[in-house]
């Protein structure tokens, strides 16, 4: 099927995209990589008339790291965080996780940004985020702009918490992870994730003061369950495989998951049980032996 | 000094190609994208042609209205079925059970119900999408159990008549939804039965898989009144010739049809499949139309059959074969295509090449309404080598012998019957299988969570054995071989430049093979069955033989010998020991002035008998290969650590392309065998109809090894005792998987082996050796 035809509109800046946005309402979108955008038009999902190109805007096309943190505009490529220097010694974890997202030709035109955007309930990043409490800068009218953490950000499948005149103009890491680290894993049967677990974890006296498990790409949004979290703080090397067993119980069964191509409700839960525990343990373990 | 004159170029490079790992002559128009597909051609004056397609499973048309359609901007033609009432709109090469579109009723999710040819792509999706059709539902079979119950909806309740193909003597009648059985019998199942026997006993289910070329179904069709002209990617181009001709009352020879390079086959583009369409498309727009399918309509185009079979074996309790009983309902989807054949195959490839005392083989061919299913890439082997196989491996083991050892005592050897009446066993299937086990390491320490396994099978290959070729030589020397065999990426023009540059000793520079057009290119069969280097092949080298038999009768006036075999050919010449002549020279003496050329003919046609399926095959294509896998055994995620397959090829023409072969066959299995499952709903939707959710095997899944081991025993019937390959590893790399799964105590009986069906069976055998 051909894309239907439509309009182009390139944005010169933030206030610009926006302003063309409110302009067009929902016969338009933000068209960044267009790995996400660009298959939906062309299997006749949605019919716009308009797409406002906004990979030209410099505030949206930068990474910039200080002692704050590290500031990852809304339309840089996985390709360009997978080949940042910085990020490579400084978020190992972070850039394996991208460098594992879909495939080299997806990763070269494709952005964080319209990931976290479009809300896939299969996204490897917006997982990873929820367990380094990752944060996001969303811009509106008259020049606003606000930070809203990641968690509770996507509200449904394919439902971001963004209105109409929003968008996503950066994505925030803790520039350190506070003595923690994170362990990311992830599981594909088909074109997308099947499962993701990524795990922060922090230790102080040889007992986890932190832990934060976020479970991805199998319900219907990324999620971390305080109870999990919980039943991990306080472990030590003695209680450690007694409270992982905990922990993957809990989120086994508080997760709520619904049958469908990629296995039935007892293979996910098998699957959640699975990969909270040994992702846990490997970033639990890790950072006792730092 | 003046520049040398053709006649004196140096001919003796590249002597000898044969058994030579010449590149691929297609390659430098391929990787530079020069190559020309369907989707790439322009005939003057062309449309787009859009198909419009049911999204009902079963159905009665109560309202066809294409009004909307036909007033829309550019929009030329729209094709509808009551636009068929002058000729016999029924096709199909096996049973002539399918419209060109829909008539009354449509049979599956995807039916075509009509086409607009418009000016422009977008223009005739528009239009497409305006048509508006009401239906009266019917009940839906979607899948076996459901086609075959007793009160089961019938999806075709007319008079179907036998196809002009379909070559498996009288067709019986259908039995409900069953269009074809196939039996084969050998013994007394009832005397040999023993109560010390071992016997397994299973249901198997093989799921309904796409063949995947990369490139979908494309024709272009001209109807100028008195000839149709296609521009086709198909692998038949006679068959399909034929086939156009009777539905449209044309002689063959009014049907022309070009093939242009294929971006991949597998069987997907055999027989006929979008030409008639596109043919009565162009007849009503009476302008050339192109049209393209998208994948998701290439699926519903055709597709493997997915398959249930009831398998009993029994064997003495020091593992010796007795018997083997089987039912197989393979389903075919609404309309028959090559489903009768391939149920044909699947029976004959359900008892293995083994000795037996007695078998009974029942395959049906089952309408359902879901797409139809026709060849895929080793039919009916890749179906029912992995139950057989299974079966015999849980045998051995429960005989306590290695299956190696089962296989050294059970197999056929060379020259035994394979089946009655048939071929008997050309190959070494014992030494075949020995190296593959070798190359596995077999017998070495095991691995924690690691299998391994090997499977034998037969394929009845070469299809009907006729074929010709035409071998042109003109005043320089320079050779075209004029050959119907379909270049869809398995190398075959470059095989047969090899062939004819080995007869007439001239380098392969010179030797070009030009696409089929059937106006030009003498009759070829088919190109599938593994049968065109064989078949084909055969037919290259005998008329590049009458060229050289050309050559050497002018040379024997020149020289003045009366015996030609006196004259040697060496590189291009020819000479009598003391004066040497090149090919150009003695073409220019035998018509003078500027020469002329010659041509040379060959043929091949059975060599008695009739050449039907019963009397063959042309060979037994060997399907051996060997697995070894690792099972995660937290997420039932198998991995291949390594494959190794046989091509028992007699005589490898280019051993590279051989190695490709096996190695895209050994990956087409491994896909076969743990991830491609085409998906219905009740209501017989197709529920992943991309790739997003229909999953391929990618250079991710591929082995860490895979060993292509080359079997050069001479045997063939092709040209220098070649045989055919390419399927054989398709049909035996999923069984080899799944008995490298039984050799770690996981027995499966259905694939694909997806990670939860893996999973969910340890949990079971877990759960029956916790009750033991």
């Amino acid at each position: 099927m051909l894309v239907p035809s439509f309009e182009m509109h390139v944005a010169k800046s933030v206030e610009d995209a926006i302003k063309l946005r409110s302009e067009f309402g929902d016969d338009s979108s933000f068209y960044a990589g267009g790995t996400e955008l660009l298959l939906v038009m062309k299997l006749g999902l949605t019919d716009l008339a308009h797409l406002i190109d906004i990979k030209h805007v410099e505030e949206l096309s930068s990474i910039s790291i200080d002692e704050s943190g590290v500031r990852i505009g809304a339309a840089v490529t996985y390709r360009e965080i997978e080949n940042n220097p910085i990020l490579k010694s400084d978020h190992p974890e972070f850039v394996q996780m991208i460098s594992g997202v879909a495939n080299l030709r997806v990763r070269s035109v494709g952005t964080l940004g319209g990931n976290l955007a479009f809300a896939d309930p299969a996204s490897d990043p917006a997982t990873f985020l929820l367990a380094v409490k990752g944060e996001l800068e969303i811009g509106s009218v008259n020049g606003k702009r606000r930070l809203v953490p990641m968690a509770g950000f996507q509200t449904g499948p394919y439902q971001p918490d963004l209105a109409e005149n929003e968008m996503i103009v950066s994505i925030r890491l803790p520039r350190n992870l506070a003595g923690g680290i994170v362990v990311h894993e992830r599981m594909k049967l088909k074109e997308r994730p099947n499962i993701t677990v990524a795990v922060f974890a922090a230790v102080a006296n040889d007992k986890v003061t932190e832990a934060r498990v976020a479970i991805g790409s199998i319900g219907l949004v990324p999620i971390c369950i305080p109870e999990v979290n919980k039943s991990l703080e306080g472990a030590s090397r003695a209680t450690l495989s007694e409270r992982l067993r905990q922990a993957a119980e809990i989120a086994s069964t508080e997760i709520t998951l619904f049958d469908d191509a990629n296995g039935s409700v007892d293979y996910k839960r098998h699957l959640v049980k699975h990969f909270v525990e040994k992702v846990a343990r490997r970033a639990i373990e890790a950072v006792l032996l730092n | 000094m003046s520049a040398p004159t053709i006649d004196e170029r140096d001919l003796r490079v590249e002597s000898g190609a044969v058994g030579v790992n010449h590149d691929r002559i297609d390659g430098p128009s391929k990787i530079s994208g020069k190559a020309q597909y369907v989707g790439d051609l322009n005939v003057p004056g062309m449309l787009y042609g859009k198909v419009f397609r049911s999204q009902i499973a079963h159905g009665r048309i109560t309202r066809l209205d294409v009004s909307i359609a036909e007033a829309m901007d550019g929009v030329v033609a729209v094709l509808v079925g009551s636009d068929l009432t002058d000729i016999d709109p029924f096709y199909g090469h096996a049973i002539r059970d399918r419209p060109i579109v829909a008539l009354d009723r449509v049979r599956f999710v995807g039916e075509p119900i009509a086409a607009v040819a418009a000016k422009t792509m977008a223009q005739a999706e528009a239009a497409a999408k305006s048509i508006i059709v009401e239906f009266e539902v019917l009940p839906v079979a979607a899948d076996l159990d459901t086609a075959l119950a007793a009160d089961a909806p019938i999806i075709h309740d007319g008079k179907t008549a036998a196809g002009f193909a379909h070559g498996l003597g009288n067709l019986p009648d259908r039995d409900g939804n069953i269009c074809y059985s196939y039996s084969l019998n050998t013994g007394d199942l009832g005397s040999v039965t023993s109560a010390d026997n071992i016997v397994v006993d299973h249901e198997y289910i093989f799921p309904a898989v796409y063949q995947y070329s990369m490139e979908t179904h494309a024709v272009i069709a001209e109807h100028t009144g008195t000839e149709i002209r296609l521009w086709a990617n198909c692998q038949h181009p006679f068959l399909v010739q034929s086939e156009i001709a009777t539905l449209f009352n044309l002689p063959i020879s009014s049907v022309r049809i070009n093939v242009p390079y294929l971006g991949g086959g597998f069987g997907s583009k055999s027989y006929t499949k979008m030409e008639p369409i596109a043919a009565a498309l162009a007849r009503k727009a009476m302008r050339p139309v192109r049209i393209v399918n998208e994948v998701s309509e290439s699926m519903v185009t055709t597709r493997r059959h997915n398959m249930k079979c009831r398998m009993v074996t029994t064997a003495k309790s020091d593992g010796e074969l007795v018997s083997r009983d089987v039912q197989i309902w393979l389903d075919t989807g609404a309309y028959a295509d090559n489903g009768p054949r391939v149920t044909a195959t699947a029976g004959d490839a359900a008892t293995g090449p083994y000795r037996w005392q007695a078998t009974q083989v029942r395959a049906h061919c089952v309408y359902t309404n879901t797409a139809p299913s026709g060849s895929y890439r080793a039919f009916g082997a890749t179906h029912l080598q992995w139950v057989g196989e299974s079966q015999v491996d849980e045998i051995a083991r429960r005989a306590g012998l290695d299956p190696l050892e089962m296989r050294r005592r059970n197999l056929l050897r060379r020259g035994e019957v394979v089946r009655v009446n048939g071929k008997p066993l050309d190959a070494d299937l014992i030494g075949d299988i020995e190296k593959v086990a070798a190359s596995l390491g077999w017998g070495e320490e095991r691995k924690q969570n690691r299998g391994k396994g090997i499977s034998v099978g037969l394929l009845a290959a070469g299809a009907h054995p006729v074929s010709m070729a035409s071998v042109r030589m003109d005043a320089t020397a320079g050779v075209s071989v004029l050959v119907g065999s379909t270049e869809m990426g398995q190398g075959t023009r470059t095989v047969m430049a090899q062939i004819a540059a080995q007869v007439l000793t001239v380098p392969m520079s010179t030797v070009s093979v030009p696409e089929a057009d059937t106006r030009f290119t003498p009759y070829d069969r088919s190109t599938g069955a593994s049968r065109s280097t064989t078949v084909a092949g055969k037919a290259v080298e005998r008329a590049a033989l009458a060229v050289l038999a050309l050559l050497l009768e002018t040379a024997g006036q020149i020289f003045g010998v009366a015996d030609v075999s006196n004259l040697d050919v060496v590189d291009g010449s020819i000479t009598d020991g003391k004066l040497s002549k090149t090919f150009s020279q003695i073409i220019k003496k035998r018509f003078g002035f500027v020469g002329g050329e010659l041509i040379g003919h060959g043929e091949v046609k059975p060599e008695g008998g009739s050449g039907s399926y019963e009397e063959g095959p042309v060979f037994w294509e060997v399907c051996i290969a060997g697995a070894e896998v690792e099972v995660d055994k937290n997420t039932g995620v198998i991995k291949i650590i390594r494959t190794s397959s046989v091509a028992d090829v007699g005589q490898a023409i280019n051993p590279a392309q051989v190695e490709r072969q096996d190695e895209g066959a050994t990956l087409q299995g491994i896909g076969n065998a743990l991830f491609e499952e085409i998906l219905y709903s009740s209501e017989g939707d197709l529920l992943n109809d991309s790739l997003l959710d229909y999953r391929i095997p990618t250079i991710l899944d591929m082995p860490e090894t895979m060993n292509c081991i080359i079997v050069e025993n001479g045997d063939g019937p092709g040209p220098f005792g070649s045989k055919g390959c390419g399927e054989g590893a398709l049909a035996a790399i999923p069984a080899a998987i799944v008995n490298a799964l039984g050799d770690i105590g996981i027995e499966m009986y259905e694939l694909p082996l997806t990670p939860e069906r893996v999973w969910k069976r340890i949990q079971e055998i877990q759960e029956i050796q916790k009750s033991k």
